[in-house]
């Protein structure tokens, strides 16, 4: 069952064309915040999941959860990966 | 009828989706329904003719305004803000107003108004922008509550309101045992009152929280604490509503310590509670260049870490807390309950621990709190110094408000399952005794207020100097067991400088800065 909302985390290549990064996942119905070195993508756990043709991708305690990377953004992204939950203390 | 909390609140909260309305069709009568004094003893005039009803409904159509209903005097519709607006060319806005509502108790409810140029003052109620409309007036519904709602008095039966008054009360409970009261028990434990008496109060400064959401307690107007409307990043998340009541909770810390500072929270939790979306509620609020940006959150990781590096999704959210205080925010995060989280330890974030202040006022480290040296950063103890927080098991400490039987209110006032007891509050009064470092980072955001409010031109660097350099030494207790450090003469990992001192931190900043 998808999540409802989620974020993952974008690390980009040094040459990455961050633009089409964005405008890849922006085209699929994703948020797009630019970070210092890479991107936090943001939106419904379904779109999320058919961005990165994946099966359930909560984010898990205490370690992140990495994402594939779609095919045609290989020589753009090192990473993606859901970080680790977060919680109030 | 003058009321001892404001009866109104100006919000620019979201708008419903779908507003109900009424559009009054010409009275052929000649007076408007606008401008009518009474309501006479027929009806007729007031009829509007069956050309005007028919040209209504065309313009309601053309509007996108749903049809609901028909009368002789008008048409009850439905649509969006922006079909109104068309309308009317004036502007459909929210105010929070106190009323009469189920069981003759009173509390805010959202209401809608039109407002702009040659609008009525009458609130509700709009006219239209051009003629041959066939309508003299749109009014928009007002909420009305169930007349004396079964529900609602068999939810607030263990809270008891009385006919008449306000709901949540502003006015925390009393329970048995030692705890402290918001704003004052807080602001002498924080050394506030002295910085007060000198006139900084955080006049001027904005805190942004990230947190579960903010929920509109009848306790912030009541204080007339500054509270903006709240930011969601979760899509579809209410931005009014706080599901779990930690941060509407949590935030009182804030005006206990600076009671004119601009609160502007941000919500990262969706319906069900859970904090999905930190990370980016983080980037949005500093995007909105707050002085302060306190975050009573985090992660959990193994301690000792397997490896000393840090992952690429780490260091890059490291990389973005930095980025904020570069740019000149002073950016708070709570060390842990326990936990063990990269955000504390960036070198320059404000890591707030625990010290529990008794009922004769000693202090000793809460061993509810985190405190450790980061295998991640070289020399960057965590915490750098403390604010109030209570003990194991359950740190229930701080009496602070919340929405009534949200997840807090109700958790709290129940045993736990190690049959701890629960605080002595009703589950559904809008009021729970917690605290946490989640109490500590806001009390520190606050007492940086009342610096910044004093010199707006410190840096995040000098704050965080005046505040360690100042802080009450702790020297018994431990921190959490997990880490089970000692409290000791000087600077130590249990409470890092100790417990902040408002007063003292504001002499020392206005001396050496």
């Amino acid at each position: 069952m998808a999540t409802d909302f989620l974020q993952a985390m974008v690390i980009l290549r040094p040459n990455a064309d961050a633009d089409e990064v964005r405008r890849w996942f922006e085209s699929r119905g994703l948020s797009v915040m630019p970070m210092e070195n890479g991107m936090l993508l943001t939106g419904p756990g379904a779109l999320a999941e058919q961005a990165f043709g994946a099966g359930e991708i909560a984010p898990m305690c205490g370690v992140e959860r990495p994402l594939p990377i779609p095919a045609d953004l290989r020589d753009h992204i090192e990473s993606i990966a859901i970080p680790s939950r977060r919680s109030t203390y | 009828m003058p009321t001892l909390i404001p009866r109104e609140i100006e919000t620019s909260g979201p708008r419903p989706e779908r507003i109900h309305g009424y559009l009054s069709i010409n009275s052929q009568g000649g007076v408007s329904v606008l401008d009518a004094d009474t309501v006479p003893a027929k009806s007729d005039a007031f009829h509007g003719s069956s050309k005007d009803l028919e040209q209504a409904i065309r313009v309601a159509e053309e509007h996108r305004l749903d049809i609901v209903a028909l009368s002789p005097l008008g048409i009850a519709v439905a649509g969006p803000a922006a079909a109104y607006e068309a309308l009317t060319g004036g502007q459909i806005v929210t105010r929070e107003i106190l009323v009469y509502a189920e069981a003759a108790t009173r509390r805010y409810v959202t209401h809608l108004d039109i407002v702009g140029e040659g609008q009525p003052r009458s609130f509700g109620c709009g006219r239209v922008a051009s003629d041959e409309t066939g309508i003299e007036a749109v009014i928009l519904e007002r909420p009305r509550a169930p007349q004396a709602s079964a529900a609602f008095a068999a939810a607030t039966s263990t809270s008891a309101p009385e006919s008449g008054g306000i709901w949540p009360s502003p006015i925390p409970p009393s329970v048995q045992g030692f705890y402290l009261r918001v704003p004052q028990d807080v602001a002498l434990g924080l050394g506030a009152p002295g910085a007060h008496q000198r006139g900084f109060r955080g006049q001027n400064v904005t805190v942004a929280m990230v947190d579960t959401g903010h929920y509109l307690h009848p306790f912030f107007p009541a204080h007339h604490y500054n509270v903006q409307t709240p930011i969601s990043v979760v899509t579809g998340a209410d931005r009014k509503g706080d599901p779990v009541g930690h941060g509407t909770g949590e935030s009182a810390n804030i005006f206990a310590a600076a009671p004119d500072a601009q609160l502007q929270p941000v919500r990262a939790a969706d319906d069900s509670g859970q904090l999905v979306a930190a990370l980016a509620g983080f980037m949005k609020a500093a995007s909105l260049k707050p002085a302060i940006l306190t975050n009573s959150w985090g992660g959990d990781m193994d301690f000792p870490p397997i490896s000393n590096q840090l992952s690429p999704q780490d260091a890059a959210f490291a990389l973005e807390i930095k980025h904020a205080v570069e740019s000149g925010i002073f950016v708070v995060f709570s060390a842990g309950n326990g936990q063990f989280s990269i955000e504390p330890q960036v070198p320059e974030v404000f890591a707030a621990g625990g010290v529990y202040m008794g009922s004769n006022m000693a202090l000793q480290a809460s061993n509810y709190a985190t405190g450790y040296s980061s295998p991640f950063f070289p020399n960057r103890p965590v915490p750098d110094a403390c604010g109030l927080v209570g003990l194991l098991p359950r740190a229930a400490y701080i009496m602070l408000p919340l929405a009534p039987g949200c997840e807090l209110d109700t958790e709290q006032s129940s045993p736990d399952e190690r049959g701890n007891p629960g605080d002595g509050t009703p589950p559904n009064d809008g009021w729970a005794l917690f605290s946490g470092t989640s109490a500590a980072a806001p009390q520190i955001a606050g007492v940086a207020a009342l610096l910044l409010s004093a010199n707006p031109k410190l840096s995040p660097a000098q704050i965080k100097e005046a505040l360690i350099k100042t802080a009450i030494d702790i020297t018994s207790g431990r921190c959490h067991p997990r880490f089970n450090f000692s409290a000791a003469p000087g600077p130590d990992l249990a409470t890092g400088a100790g417990l902040v001192n408002a007063a003292e931190a504001l002499k020392y900043a206005l001396a050496q800065f």
